[in-house]
């Protein structure tokens, strides 16, 4: 697969000739109070997508996959049911008119009312079905051909319009895209295209197509505000690591080195609810989940050259990695050893999707989501990473923002090469 | 006025002290203290009964009844006597409510002994054809707990009357085991069980000593902090521990056990006041990284580094005050604001010319001897007198005002030195002060929370100082003046020694003192030798010893925490 | 040592045989008050007892909206706790008391509540590892009651509970106010001041025991000297003391004054929308009301109250979106920096809240109320309920519990295992328990600040 972004192609092979092996091993049983002073390295308690400060835009927001089904339905049947006590009603008849299945896998409270589904000999009880599995179990219970997925952390089985929601393009009537000016992001081609938006300082030609496709989502400006998100945590028991080395001055510093990692150790709280700060982590050895690339400081601000990394999203239900391709840093670093800022890059769509996925129905009903809308206007308005083979893009362009506290990170992957 | 006393924080927790009826008691946290004192008369004599503490308790039922049992409840509070919970197992007695805890406990471990599932193993044997109610089996029962549990082999009307109340209780209760289980109630409820009694024995030398049995009890509480063993027991049925050259292999046996750490975690932990540690709270607004779960890693951060040190590695008590490895985790990793490569406890080598080292950078003490929101110069001086130095400092007079000291966010006065050097223009307040402030604003560069910082509100923080004549800078250098003085040295020897023996130091223990102190010494400071040359003193098997204590002149009175 | 085993022996004799012995030791008058309170409390039994219970709701709070900004005594009362302001002095707020999920899920509705009432989180109420804690304090306190405990759920639903023995076990719910009548004032109705005693023999067994060690005093105390002497002869007050409080035991309780067999309460329309926050509301009174005389007339120690289920199932008839969809759904209204409709939803609850301590405190008992021999624990499944936050789950204490408990205060948990909750319930109500919790839920601290 050949990429479009011409930066990111020429970044890649320099980044893994250059890079120092040591980078970031902090192991080792001895050290300064403080720690390696050309080292510093941060736990990241919130990524979001960064909502664009502008409102008044998306009036009315984005219809969620209920108000379009009831929509669909005729006048008597809408006048029946569009009183919000009888919602339980609408979405059992939603599920009952497209087919939507949704079934325990194992025993004990689903998120739901399920049927227990059928299971093959060959699962053991309590067991995460293989892919194969998942297939046999669907075909057991009659979902429709080749359809279906887990979901609620793997304790059901489900078919409806957000496992699938090619299935359904019905309910992504009354969906609207964001049709704003300013986005959060970057200039990720250099080009100011007609697609491009205003950052909120001013920037040109920001990519941010992501934004434009589910800006009006009512779930995601509301997580994306930044005063909220700041003082909220996610995914904190697998949280993304970012480790700066090769530090000489740590206000301006022409090329560092920049590593992001995951953690499978969960962020500790401190008594006043926030992230603890200066806890070490160990970094995850799976080499998926780590990524190398060059940067630098400029006035206390660090920006990095593009690289593609994936990472870690465990909340709640879902657990779906977030990959970024042609992905920048840009962040400031704090004088209290915080950092504060974004990825920006290239969304796979396959990896959204795969969060949309688990949500399932339920999920998108409770947040006012409809799937197959934002599924469409995705796949509609995808930029990056052109397939060559069906010449289809692969990836959206979008800005992740972050905040994240000191931290340790203890790379055991490097220490053993 | 024979002393004050301090009391761990309790609710109505009678306290009876040998102490003149006169004394005035300083209850700190008592609600309602019911407080009896004794007359005056007795106050000198030694005593010869000592309440068994919370983990001397735990342990001996683990020892005798196997991990698997749990002691679960609230036991009654330990009491400090100058500056020793030790020392105070010989003030204290059992109240009311303390009872009623330890029934409840001592029912729950007998429940859980003669349980089906334990039944087999810990009790052996049933009610048969040719001893339907039992009373054989009780009485093989009895024979073999009663001399672990009451660490001395039971009378014969003792066992008698526990077989009765097997017997009696399983007739009313319709079950033998619920019998079994009421009499051994009662075992782990009675007095023999829950203090230490001292009994005579035969005279080695002219001086009176305890019997075989008590000085087991006295040598493994000593050494291990739990009851006497099988081993124990077995030497002192053969009278060996009335023979020095008997007793003195014991000793070497003892000490080369891994129970011996066990043994000098209990006497830092008392020595350095950490036992209530997890109970210490900060402000969560001003220390937010601090938790409880901070606090009980910091006890067991400076005891692992202490048996490390001391022990593992057979050190020189001296270098607590220096030492730059130092135990470490990822709870405290934060507070010290280092990495740690270790999921579980792992040493942490502090580089040379770093700000940590020693004891007096370790949290346990740091944040221990500070308010909750700021530091405590003031405290952490009277700590290091108090506990380190064995210097007594007065409670301070009732009229102060501290107002300047706790305005935190005086504009002009911003560091804490500047704020008390404003409390000292006060003389009165200057003459203790003086003794407890420099030594404690050594320890500025670490906030009440024992975390580094270098500022306090912008400005550059001061830690210069004089200890013994001698100017310093920091933390670090006053350990290193700690390290080369002699009074730490002498502290710790009359310290382990009020530990022993369980009571305050008094006239006749001068010349055992100062003889350890030369001996200690000798062996290079090692903790080791003082413990092994304490256990192989006549002296430490003394029974009510000739001439009454009295407190020495010079030697310290009681630890008792002002409010500053 | 001398042993005399004719005392004990006559004793359990005579007590068996049916009559009451008694000690004659001057202790008895000197602790019984006029009311009996002063052993009340540390026994937990005769005369007055003790009683123990849980509220449940589901959905939580706004944080914003709830907790108070005052610490201690006369808290202040933000807009959702307004309603508890007539039974503010009974009751204590303890804010930000933590689920640690240790690197687990948190599966909406369900960590929160199995953490707060099992000490660890749970993926689903079967596997939890153990009891709930209000079943650890029934065990302890509910023996010589006819109910060991009571469970109630107030939604009509009888699968409504969060109290189980094990994952296996749940403690079904009485889910109407009629049922519950005919449970406890039915045909087989047990009047307390009717009712004939029998003393329980392992009381009788456990005073024997003592009595057992008492008759050791005279040969130690000769052996000690006179200070050793004064401290062993306070221990063997304490156990002499410890002998007439059992004693007390085997004697016949005193009547339950407040005791009346009420009416039969009119049964629900049976077309009556228990979802609606209404009706449910006025459902929950009238069991509250019965419960408390359930109480008052000795009937059980215990109880579990569930006014809502996890994720509440309310709403308001005819008018909004369910309570739970809301808090997802509803946005934050950027005017007054809050979702409006869960807001006045999460003040309803606590209007039921306060309508339950008040039925508690109309009841007269001893020298004060009901509720003054009562520990009452309320906690919600979640803190904010739009992120399904755990942490600071909220939590209210009614009642003093006999004296033991200082009610009418503000504690704030800065982040410390919501498991001190459960540990301090568990102790104030004598369960022998020094820690309780799973990995970092773990806590051996219970929350002192509300202890008398």
């Amino acid at each position: 697969m050949r990429r479009t972004i011409g930066r990111a192609a020429l970044a890649r092979p320099l980044q893994l000739a250059a890079l120092p092996i040591a980078a970031i091993a902090l192991t080792g049983a001895s050290g300064p109070t403080g720690g390696d002073p050309h080292q510093r390295a941060f736990v990241l308690s919130n990524i979001y997508f960064a909502a664009a400060p502008e409102d008044g835009v998306c009036q009315p927001i984005a219809a969620g996959a209920l108000e379009s089904f009831l929509a669909s339905l005729s006048a008597d049947e809408q006048a029946a049911l569009s009183a919000p006590g009888k919602r339980a009603e609408l979405e059992k008849l939603m599920g009952e008119r497209l087919g939507f299945r949704r079934m325990a896998l194992r025993a004990g409270n689903s998120g739901g009312r399920s049927a227990s589904a059928r299971l093959p000999a060959d699962l053991a009880p309590g067991a995460t079905p293989t892919p194969e599995q998942v297939r046999a179990i669907a075909r057991l219970n009659d979902f429709p051909k080749g359809r279906g997925a887990l979901a609620f952390q793997n304790h059901v089985i489900a078919y409806d319009s957000c496992t699938n929601p090619e299935d359904f393009p019905q309910l992504a009537k009354g969906y609207r895209t964001y049709d704003g000016a300013t986005a959060f992001g970057m200039n990720l081609d250099d080009k100011a295209g007609r697609a491009g938006f205003t950052g909120p300082d001013g920037e040109s030609g920001v990519d941010n197509q992501l934004w434009r496709a589910i800006g009006c989502v009512a779930a995601f400006r509301e997580s994306g505000n930044p005063a909220t998100a700041k003082g909220t945590m996610f995914s904190a028991r697998a949280p993304t690591l970012i480790a700066i080395s090769g530090i000489d001055d740590p206000r301006n510093d022409s090329d560092v080195t920049v590593t992001v990692m995951a953690s499978a150790d969960a962020i500790t709280k401190n008594a006043v609810g926030g992230a603890l700060a200066r806890a070490t982590f160990d970094a995850d050895p799976d080499p998926a989940l780590r990524a190398t690339t060059r940067g630098r400081i400029v006035d206390g601000v660090l920006t990095t050259d593009p690289f593609d990394i994936r990472l870690n999203y465990k909340e709640q239900i879902l657990d779906a990695p977030r990959i970024l391709k042609g992905a920048r840093i840009r962040a400031t670093l704090q004088d209290d050893g915080g950092i504060e800022g974004g990825f920006y890059g290239y969304y796979t769509l396959a990896s959204f999707y795969s969060s949309i996925e688990q949500m399932t129905v339920n999920g998108a009903n409770l947040s006012r989501v409809s799937c197959p809308g934002v599924r469409q206007a995705i796949d509609k308005l995808a930029d990056g990473y052109r397939d060559p083979r069906t010449g289809r893009f692969t990836a959206i362009s979008s800005a992740l923002g972050f905040f994240g506290v000191a931290a340790f990170v203890n790379d055991g992957a490097q220490a053993a090469r | 006025m024979k002393g004050t006393f301090t009391m761990k924080t309790g609710r109505g927790i009678a306290i009876l002290l040998a102490a003149a009826a006169t004394v005035p008691l300083v209850l700190a946290g008592a609600d309602r203290p019911s407080i009896a004192a004794v007359p005056a008369s007795h106050a000198d004599e030694a005593s010869t009964v000592r309440r068994i503490t919370e983990p001397q308790y735990r342990r001996a039922i683990t020892d005798i009844f196997g991990a698997d049992i749990k002691v679960v409840g609230r036991f009654e509070p330990d009491l400090r006597v100058d500056g020793l919970l030790a020392v105070g197992t010989s003030a204290v007695s059992i109240t009311s409510g303390g009872l009623e805890q330890y029934e409840t406990i001592a029912r729950n471990i007998a429940e859980q002994v003669v349980a089906p599932d334990h039944r087999a193993s810990l009790i052996g044997c049933t009610p048969a054809a040719a001893d339907p109610a039992g009373s054989a089996c009780a009485g093989q029962v009895f024979d073999r707990l009663g001399l672990r549990m009451l660490r001395r082999p039971l009378a014969p009307a003792e066992r008698a009357a526990l077989v009765a109340t097997t017997l009696e209780s399983a007739r009313a209760l319709g079950d033998f085991h619920a019998g079994l289980a009421a009499a051994l109630t009662g075992l782990l409820t009675s007095p023999d069980f829950l203090f230490r009694i001292d009994r005579p024995g035969a005279p080695e030398q002219g001086r009176r000593m305890v019997d075989g049995w008590s000085k087991a009890s006295r040598l493994s509480f000593f050494l291990w902090n739990a009851p006497p063993d099988e081993m124990l027991l077995a030497a002192a049925a053969k009278g060996e521990l009335d023979r020095p050259e008997a007793r003195a292999r014991l000793v070497a046996t003892m000490i080369a056990s891994p129970r011996f750490a066990d043994g000098v975690r209990a006497f830092f932990s008392d020595f350095l006041h950490l036992d209530d540690i997890d109970l210490l709270a900060k402000d969560a607004r001003i220390y937010p990284a601090f938790s409880s779960a901070v606090a009980a890693d910091a006890r067991e951060q400076t005891l692992r580094t202490i048996t490390d040190l001391l022990v593992d590695r057979q050190g020189d008590y001296r270098d607590l005050f220096t030492t730059r490895r130092i135990a470490m985790n990822r709870t405290l990793g934060p507070l010290y604001d280092v990495p740690v490569a270790e999921r579980g406890w792992t040493f942490h080598q502090f580089p040379d010319g770093d700000p940590r080292a020693g004891l007096f950078t370790q949290i346990s003490f740091l944040a221990q001897h500070s308010h909750p929101g700021r530091t405590s110069p003031t405290l952490r001086g009277k700590a290091i007198q108090e506990i380190l130095l064995c210097e007594t400092i007065p409670a301070p007079p009732a009229n102060v005002n501290f107002a300047v000291v706790q305005d935190v966010d005086n504009p002009t006065l911003k560091t804490t030195r500047a704020r008390l050097q404003a409390h000292l223009d006060d003389e009165e307040c200057a003459s203790c002060h003086k003794l407890t402030d420099p030594m404690g604003l050594a320890l500025e560069k670490f906030d009440g929370a024992g975390q580094f910082r270098t500022t306090e509100h912008g400005e550059a923080i001061d830690t210069t100082g004089s200890f013994a004549d001698t100017h310093f800078d920091g933390a670090a250098a006053l350990g290193r003046l700690f390290q080369r003085n002699p009074q730490p040295i002498d502290c710790l020897v009359q310290s382990t020694w009020r530990y022993a023996m369980g009571r305050r130091l008094a006239a006749f223990d001068k010349p055992v003192v100062a003889r350890l102190n030369a001996d200690f010494a000798g062996t290079g400071y090692r903790m080791v030798d003082l413990i092994r040359a304490i256990a192989l003193s006549p002296q430490f098997y003394e029974y009510e010893p000739a001439s009454p204590p009295a407190r020495m002149a010079g030697w310290p009175a009681l630890a008792t925490k002002g409010a500053m | 040592m001398a042993q005399d085993f004719s005392r004990r022996g006559f004793m359990l004799k005579g007590i068996l045989g049916g009559a009451s012995v008694t000690l004659g030791l001057p202790i008895l008058d000197a602790m019984l008050n006029e009311n009996g309170t002063a052993f009340a409390a540390t026994l937990g039994g005769a005369p007055l007892p003790v009683r123990f219970g849980t509220w449940f709701w589901g959905c939580g709070m706004i944080p914003a909206r709830f907790e108070p900004k005052s610490d201690g005594a006369n808290y202040d009362l933000p807009p959702q706790l307004a309603p508890i302001e007539p039974v503010r002095q009974h009751v204590s707020v303890l804010t930000g008391f933590d689920v640690m999920l240790d690197g687990k899920g948190n599966l909406p509705h369900i960590s929160g509540n199995t953490a707060a009432r099992t000490g660890a989180p749970a993926d689903t109420w079967q596997a939890i590892e153990g009891p709930t804690f209000d079943m650890l304090i029934a065990d302890q306190i509910g023996g010589g009651s006819y109910f060991r405990s009571l469970e109630l759920s107030a939604d009509g639903n009888p699968r409504t509970s969060h109290s189980f023995r094990n994952g296996s076990s749940m403690n079904a719910t009485i889910p109407s106010a009629a049922e519950l009548y005919q449970r406890i004032f039915g045909p087989d109705f047990r009047d307390p001041n009717a009712a004939s005693f029998t003393p329980d023999p392992k009381f009788i067994v456990r005073r024997s025991v003592l009595s057992g060690v008492s008759e050791q005093r005279a040969a130690l105390l000769a052996r000690v000297g006179s200070a050793d002497r004064a401290r062993l002869d306070q221990y063997f007050t304490s156990v002499r003391e410890m002998e007439g409080k059992l004693a007390l035991q085997l004697q016949k309780p005193p009547p339950a004054e407040a005791c009346v067999r009420p009416d039969a309460p009119a049964p629900l329309r049976a077309s009556a929308d228990l979802t609606d926050f209404e009706t449910r509301k006025a459902n929950h009174k009238l069991m509250a009301e019965l419960l408390a005389m359930a109480l008052a007339c000795n009937q059980t120690r215990a109880f579990n109250m569930n006014f809502s289920t996890a994720a509440s199932d309310l709403r308001t008839a005819g008018d909004t979106t369910g309570y739970h969809q809301t808090t997802h759904e509803e946005l934050i209204d950027r005017s007054v920096g809050y979702q409006r409709v869960v807001d006045s939803f999460a003040v309803r609850n606590m209007e039921a809240w306060a309508e339950f301590v008040a039925a508690m405190a109309a009841i007269r008992e001893g020298d004060g109320s009901l509720l003054d021999n009562m520990l009452i624990v309320a906690h919600s499944d979640v803190s904010y309920a739009k992120n399904h936050d755990v942490a600071g789950i909220p939590v209210m204490l009614a009642g003093r519990a006999g004296g033991k408990v200082k009610p009418g205060l503000h504690v704030r948990g800065a982040g410390e295992p919501i498991t001190r909750v459960g540990l301090t319930a568990q102790q104030l109500m004598g369960v022998p328990v020094d820690s309780w919790g799973t990995d970092a839920m773990r806590t051996n601290r219970p929350i002192n600040e509300i202890i008398a």
